[in-house]
């Protein structure tokens, strides 16, 4: 089976900005030009339009996954559309065989009148099941979405999850020969994300050819061999997974560097006087070294320049640490929480955060500092700083915990011998 | 062309659910379900009888002197049960891509699903609607107010040449509509208009104003609505060139609608 299953050849889409048609007048001509010009083939763009997909290729074997990266708005789920046929390309071409599945939000064709169960048909239909697969696997998708005892309700009396869970549920048993999931594993508990992801494993051992979108750089790694990586409509680099994401974890704190410049700059004209500012916050590496990139498992110092101008005493500070795509907070440091009490600041100094070692998954992360008075108003406040963790090794999961292994033999201890470097 | 056949076919088990879900949907959390179906035209039927055999008696006299020299009531019934089916598919087709909208812009599968879908739920409401119509056709046939013809078997053929008309129209306007959502405030008036352009509660005469002959011309539901009654009257048709160019209008609205739909599809999801 080495014949391609998927073949986008040069696709190029484009797209135009702002409001399509101000008016009836114009509208109608440029209709029916275009109905009996045919197809819109036209291949230059005007002032409004650019390219949303530009010369994307690739190709894919039975079996084979492939995530697709970038940042937003560089034509991820452009390209899944336009492989289900939603979209069409202005240029190139492209072809799939077989049964195709879109995971691309699922749960879209739920009415919320109806019940669990008539959405399940419906939505099985509408995904491209017969009646008779619905039926056949009806209890299998109420079982994988855990709404057993709520099937006969409407789901607009559902949770936002219960509803999601059965979205996925009915999608995830289509059994396409080709599945494209777009971002949708975001949504659920842990519990589920991991079940979907086991799911879509067992679905890739059967030879489905998969394409998934997502921001969640672990998910692409975990599931897909190769990945493409896309910018402004282009694909910068497609090949292995691992080589695409260390090459997008570097252009990703280039540009980090870029736009941190220039907010510092920024940020020094725009302040309300307080007793204290926050003039720079910089990230050191373990050679004391600014950086926006880390490594997994090593050391980092957040190091927050201030200026006070008047002393402060009992500051209180708290740096937050959360995903950078969804604002999910990964970790908080507070000083109060820590019960650390921080001496008065006084004039100009420096306020080191000392992170002993980064044992958070590899991702893109944004830092929000502040620093409160002894009340606890907010003296200054400076948000959206990222740095890049990227891994020296690969942790097995969504966070590494420090350990070490030691074997008990005729009651004399026996640590192991060369200790795995997260095991401090 | 045959693609586009092929993929309705593979697809028709989705227009019939999305026409189920619209029913379903129609009725849910109403006590009385279903049974609006066929109160609906009846009650419509009984207010327009009521206005104008005592609401307007000088006026009714000429009204009862309809082509088909059918009963008044019987004449209103066997209007406002097709009228319903135009009415109806169009209003609930026009905002049926639209309302849609997340399943547009998501998945795919052929678009024609969605007014279509509309319309084959309009269309089971005109099928209740003939339960209504049946009883109360029996009974004038029994009391010998009307006469049981051969005429009854173009039945299906006028239905057939409706519902073409009105698949068109739905696909056009739905579509039109989702690129200009004035359509959908447009169609709700003209719809009004043309009802009392159409001979649904008295016969479309204007021999007196000779500057409004051309709307018989240009309406072709009154052909259709006249054909009906002809059919329950058994008397044979007697406006046939009238069918016969409505039924020509229906084919060309239904291609010409379609293939206009078809071309346009893809750029739906751009522009919903």
């Amino acid at each position: 089976m080495s014949e391609p299953v998927v073949i986008f050849d040069h696709i190029y889409k484009k797209f135009s900005r702002g409001e399509q048609h101000t008016s009836l007048r114009d509208f109608i001509p440029a209709l029916f030009g275009r109905l009996l010009r045919g197809t819109d083939t036209q291949q230059t763009l005007t002032a409004q339009e650019f390219w949303a997909v530009q010369d994307v290729s690739f190709r894919l074997k039975r079996g084979e996954a492939m995530g697709i990266i970038g940042p937003n708005g560089s034509g991820k789920s452009t390209t899944l559309k336009l492989l289900s046929g939603i979209l069409r390309p202005e240029r190139g071409a492209y072809s799939v065989k077989g049964r195709l599945s879109a995971l691309i939000e699922v749960g879209a064709g739920f009415h919320p009148d109806l019940t669990g169960r008539e959405n399940v048909f419906l939505n099985g239909r509408i995904l491209g099941m017969t009646r008779k697969e619905v039926r056949a696997k009806f209890a299998d998708i109420v079982e994988f979405a855990g709404v057993e005892e709520f099937i006969d309700t409407p789901v607009k009396r559902y949770s936002s999850g219960m509803a999601v869970r059965l979205g996925f549920a009915v999608a995830a048993f289509v059994q396409p020969d080709v599945l494209l999931v777009d971002e949708v594993l975001a949504v659920g508990d842990m519990e589920f994300r991991s079940r979907c992801h086991a799911h879509m494993d067992r679905m890739r051992r059967r030879g489905v050819t998969m394409i998934l979108v997502s921001h969640n750089l672990n998910e692409v790694r975990n599931l897909c061999e190769q990945t493409l990586m896309l910018f402004k409509g282009q694909s910068v680099m497609h090949g292995p997974s691992q080589k695409v994401l260390e090459r997008y974890y570097q252009t990703i704190s280039q540009k980090i560097k870029v736009e941190q410049d220039a907010r510092a700059q920024r940020d020094t004209t725009a302040k309300t006087v307080t007793d204290l500012s926050v003039e720079r916050v910089e990230f050191l590496d373990e050679r004391q070294q600014p950086s926006e990139t880390f490594l997994t498992g090593r050391p980092m110092t957040v190091r927050i320049h201030y200026r006070a101008s008047r002393p402060v005493p009992q500051p209180r500070v708290s740096v937050e640490v959360a995903w950078a795509g969804d604002d999910f907070i990964a970790t908080l440091f507070d000083s109060q929480h820590d019960q650390a009490e921080l001496p008065t600041l006084r004039g100009q100094g420096v306020i080191d955060l000392k992170i002993h070692s980064l044992l958070i998954e590899p991702n893109v992360f944004a830092v929000r500092i502040s620093v409160f008075d002894q009340q606890g108003n907010t003296l200054d406040s400076v948000q959206r700083l990222r740095f890049v963790l990227s891994e020296e090794r690969l942790i097995p999961g969504v966070f590494a915990l420090e350990h070490q292994w030691e074997v008990i033999s005729d009651g004399q201890v026996q640590p192991a011998g060369a200790s795995d470097a997260l095991a401090v | 062309m045959r693609e586009m056949f092929v993929e309705l076919i593979q697809y028709r088990g989705l227009l019939g659910m999305l026409a189920w879900r619209d029913i379903r949907v129609r009725y849910k959390q109403s006590v009385m379900g279903v049974a609006w179906a066929f109160l609906m035209p009846l009650i419509q039927t009984v207010v327009l009888w009521a206005i104008f055999t005592y609401g307007m008696r000088g006026m009714s006299e000429n009204l009862r002197n309809t082509p088909q020299q059918m009963p008044y009531f019987l004449f209103v019934l066997s209007g406002m049960i097709p009228w319903t089916f135009l009415a109806g598919a169009i209003n609930f087709s026009v905002e049926s891509l639209t309302r849609n909208s997340r399943l547009v812009t998501k998945i795919y599968f052929p678009r024609e699903v969605f007014p279509l879908g509309s319309v084959t739920a309009s269309l089971v409401d005109f099928g209740v609607g003939m339960l209504v119509f049946l009883p109360v056709y029996i009974y004038f046939l029994a009391v010998g107010k009307v006469s049981l013809g051969s005429s009854v078997l173009l039945f299906p053929l006028i239905v057939l040449i409706q519902a073409l008309f009105v698949a068109g129209l739905a696909l056009i306007l739905s579509m039109a509509n989702l690129f200009f959502r004035d359509v959908k405030y447009v169609t709700m008036f003209v719809l009004q208009l043309w009802f009392f352009a159409t001979n649904v509660m008295y016969p479309i005469r204007f021999e007196r104003y000779p500057s409004l002959q051309w709307i018989p011309m240009v309406n072709p539901m009154i052909p259709i609505l006249d054909a009906y009654r002809d059919a329950w009257t058994g008397q044979g048709l007697h406006n046939p060139v009238g069918l016969a160019i409505s039924a020509a209008v229906s084919v060309v609205v239904f291609v010409l609608g379609w293939a206009m739909f078809h071309k346009a599809e893809f750029k739906f999801a751009e522009y919903v």
